[in-house]
């Protein structure tokens, strides 16, 4: 068993205020490093109905003791039933989460999380850890006023407010169809949130829904319908077969069944109102922001090496141009000047873009400098983040992570030229990198470190380097609260920290024959025949 | 399997002694080159594509318009002047104007290439098997048309146009995008892959420039209504009256010639078509 530890980092305004996510759980320390408060994402009352449902049924599970409650609530079904509806796969339990029940002590809280190994056991279906409600996406608004928090299995959009305090108050939680992949909010003072999907899909929802976007069921349900078309489907006029056209009379029936069912059990579209701004055919894996001649531009990384430069709301539709240069995916955009945009992802370089005209400009090595400085074997590196942050009076700094790579690598940026400019070794693989500004003292950079440790460990994970530290101060250090804490065994962590090294697209052999080839294409898998016809030949 | 393997050697036999034949005029025969009719545009298959347009060797598809490399200047040693020569070195003398995406067995390719002789005409296709037949179809034409110079400005290449169009056409390259009788997909949940949605046409838009148009045929009017739909909605699109519709020649070749439309003739069904113009995007 080792335990989760913090994964998302970001800071709230400018008073010294770090918000970190570990689990289900968000938590806010103060200046001073002091924990003020641990904020359970998935223990509180829940404020759409879809979740209310889940919670009811997640409560079940924990009664049962059975992990065979599966999370399809009605919520879901009404999607299913007015947009192309979701995969259907089973999310496990959250029931064995001890941070669910965050009345539990602190003492009990290790007992409790053994109970849920055991019960694991006992179900015999191992509940995919990657599938629970743990924070996967975290951002503040740059005054601090409101957190944004994406969680995974149930793909919830959480918002929360904060006062200035360090204290968390949820007003939203939006359900959306597809598990996002990455988050931004808008330059107009941050109203909208642009949220990516695994599906190649941005939409747009408001950071604080008013009066008028809240739609209510009826209205909603109106919008579907009026969007949605006639569906005829084919007649038999279309098809060619005896087949077919049994098929066609099947699908008739079919339909006629589901009309009468919809008309029985009223359907609800989503709730809340979300506009759909544009799309990738790829997985998206990173969305930013950027703002050209006073215009707001839209910028999406794929899977599929694109990046894709749009205009901003209200024209979001109008693609202005493409970043086209990686060879491998993308994970991770940035904008450290307003003007300049650094990519990475599967490449050993960052890719550095005047993105407006779609040229790239340069591409800065960081692989040598992962093999030389940080001990990394092999040829591939993911870059998992780019974190820029612009010293005052000072250039500006670009920090970039790697996947399972236990070093920082530093980068100065002048003139829109990006330069290597060090490598930090730290103690464990950075997972999240954070600027804390605090008023009177040196700016900390927050990274919180997977530190691939067995049972319960003394420290928070939470590294602290300063910045501009002239005096030569001590970093301070993080607690690492008791409460909330999660112990999973070792392959489970790895699984819900380190995803972007899968993206990797699996390399074939040319040598493969063509018509296996066509085969395997076909099946969206590559076909094991394929593989081994090509071992038997010479 | 049973079977299986024997149609394969089949295949293979049949490749081999047509590449042995320099300047084949004899046709394909399209039972070597079947393939199911249906490709997932989400999976990564084994697919070529090049980094961007600039990287793209158009040259093994278009030969006759090659440009002459006496006219490029020298390559120097620097490795960025280098690219930047190799990139001319690609460059055709025109560049590719018209596009048929999902060009099947090739029929729509084959009729529009002597009518606009003096475009560049592109099939692209998710089979590769298909695709082979559609690069043969072209080679015996070519041969069998060598005093007349015709079907040097077709060509076809495999591709899945839903992920990989930017890679292949600058902004604004293409002058008529043909999307003849699509996969209909009749599943709910499979409606994002369709070729026609309110998210790709975005694509569609950035490739095409403005004045060009997007030519839609179906026999299933379902998806008819999915693509008019989805086009009509989008604000780079207006739909082409049904006058202009009718006195376009592309429209009759697009009804008559595709593999497609011919089946669904014998089959005595219904044909529905659709254009749609790109509009000039909005200032900004």
């Amino acid at each position: 068993m080792a335990p989760l530890p913090f994964q998302f980092l970001c800071a709230l305004g400018q008073d010294g205020i770090l918000c970190a996510s570990r689990g289900d759980s968000l938590y806010t320390f103060g200046p001073d490093c002091s924990l003020i408060a641990e904020h359970s994402l998935s223990g509180r009352p829940a404020a759409t109905e879809g979740a209310k449902e889940e919670e009811e049924a997640r409560n079940q599970a924990a009664q049962n003791g059975s992990l065979e409650a599966t999370s399809k609530t009605q919520g879901e079904e009404a999607n299913e039933s007015a947009t192309p509806p979701a995969k259907r796969r089973k999310v496990g339990s959250e029931a064995d989460v001890s941070s669910a029940q965050p009345a539990v002590g602190n003492d009990q809280a290790p007992q409790q999380a053994n109970n849920g190994g055991q019960k694991k056991k006992k179900g015999e279906k191992p509940a995919d850890a990657t599938e629970k409600s743990y924070v996967i996406l975290l951002k503040a608004t740059s005054s601090g006023t409101h957190v944004v928090a994406v969680t995974g299995g149930n793909k919830v959009v959480c918002v929360l407010e904060h006062d200035g305090k360090g204290h968390l108050t949820e007003l939203s939680q939006r359900q959306m169809v597809k598990r996002p992949s990455g988050i931004a909010l808008t330059a107009d003072d941050e109203k909208t949130i642009l949220v990516a999907d695994k599906f190649g899909d941005v939409y747009a929802l408001p950071l604080v829904p008013s009066a008028a976007d809240a739609l209510d069921e009826g209205s909603a349900a109106a919008l579907q319908e009026s969007t949605r078309l006639a569906r005829k489907g084919a007649n038999n006029l279309t098809v060619h077969t005896q087949r077919n056209l049994k098929a066609l009379e099947e699908q008739a029936r079919q339909r006629a069944a589901k009309q009468k069912q919809k008309e029985e059990q009223k359907e609800a579209g989503p709730t809340f109102k979300q506009d759909l701004l544009l799309g990738h055919v790829s997985m998206l894996t990173s969305v930013a922001v950027a703002s050209a001649d006073g215009r707001p531009y839209i910028l999406t990384g794929d899977r599929d090496e694109h990046i894709r430069v749009s205009r901003g709301i209200p024209q979001a539709h109008v693609i202005e141009n493409f970043c086209l240069g990686h060879t491998s995916f993308i994970s991770t955009i940035c904008l450290p000047q307003p003007d300049v945009l650094v990519s990475g992802g599967g490449d050993s370089e960052l890719y550095v873009w005047d993105w407006k005209a779609g040229v790239l400009k340069s591409k800065v090595e960081l692989l040598q400098h992962a093999k030389k400085e940080a001990n990394v074997d092999g040829d591939k590196i993911a870059v998992t983040g780019l974190y820029p942050y612009n010293v005052p009076g000072g250039a500006g700094l670009l920090v970039a992570v790697c996947e399972r790579v236990k070093a920082l690598f530093v980068f100065k940026i002048q003139g829109g030229n990006l330069t290597f400019a060090e490598t930090i070794n730290v103690a464990g693989y950075p997972l999240d990198v954070a600027f804390v500004q605090v008023p009177g003292q040196p700016s900390r950079m927050v990274v919180s470190l997977d530190q691939d440790v067995e049972g319960p460990s003394p420290s928070s994970g939470l590294y602290v380097h300063l910045l501009c530290n002239e005096g030569q101060q001590q970093p301070p250090v993080y607690p690492n609260p008791e409460r909330g804490r999660i112990d999973l065994p070792r392959p489970e962590v790895e699984k819900i920290l380190y995803t972007i090294g899968n993206l990797r697209k699996t390399e074939f052999d040319d040598v493969t024959a063509g018509g296996d080839q066509a085969a395997a294409g076909d099946a969206g898998a590559p076909a094991p025949e394929a593989a081994e016809d090509e071992s038997g030949a010479p | 399997m049973p079977g299986a393997p024997n149609k394969k050697q089949k295949r293979a036999d049949y490749r081999l002694a047509r590449s042995q034949q320099d300047g084949a005029t004899e046709m394909p025969k399209k039972k070597f080159y079947r393939q199911r009719a249906h490709a997932n545009p989400f999976s990564d298959h084994q697919l070529e594509y090049p980094i961007s347009p600039d990287h793209m060797d158009w040259a093994p598809f278009f030969p006759a318009y090659k440009t002459d490399p006496e006219e490029l200047p020298e390559a120097t040693a620097s490795n960025n002047d280098g690219q930047i020569a190799q990139r001319q070195a690609k460059r055709l003398r025109q560049d590719v104007e018209i596009l048929d995406i999902g060009c099947g067995f090739g029929g729509l390719l084959v009729a529009l290439a002597p009518k606009l002789p003096d475009k560049l005409v592109l099939g692209m296709e998710i089979r590769t098997q298909v695709t082979e037949f559609v690069q043969e179809r072209i080679r015996s034409l070519r041969a069998q048309h060598q005093d007349s110079n015709e079907f040097q400005n077709v060509g076809c290449l495999r591709a899945n146009t839903m992920k990989f169009l930017p890679n292949f056409f600058r902004k604004g390259q293409l002058s008529k995008i043909f999307i003849c009788f699509p996969d209909p997909h009749f599943k709910a949940r499979k409606h994002k892959a369709r070729i026609v949605s309110t998210t790709l046409n975005s694509e569609y838009a950035f490739v095409l420039r403005p004045g060009g148009i997007v030519y839609t045929i179906t026999d299933v009017e379902d998806l008819h209504n999915w693509m008019v739909h989805h086009l009509e909605l989008h604000p780079s699109f207006e739909r082409v009256s049904e006058a202009e519709q009718e006195s376009d020649e592309c429209v009759k070749i697009m009804t008559t010639e595709t593999e497609e439309g011919k089946k669904v003739e014998r089959n005595k069904g219904q044909k529905f078509v659709a254009l749609f113009r790109r509009l000039e995007d909005p200032p900004w």
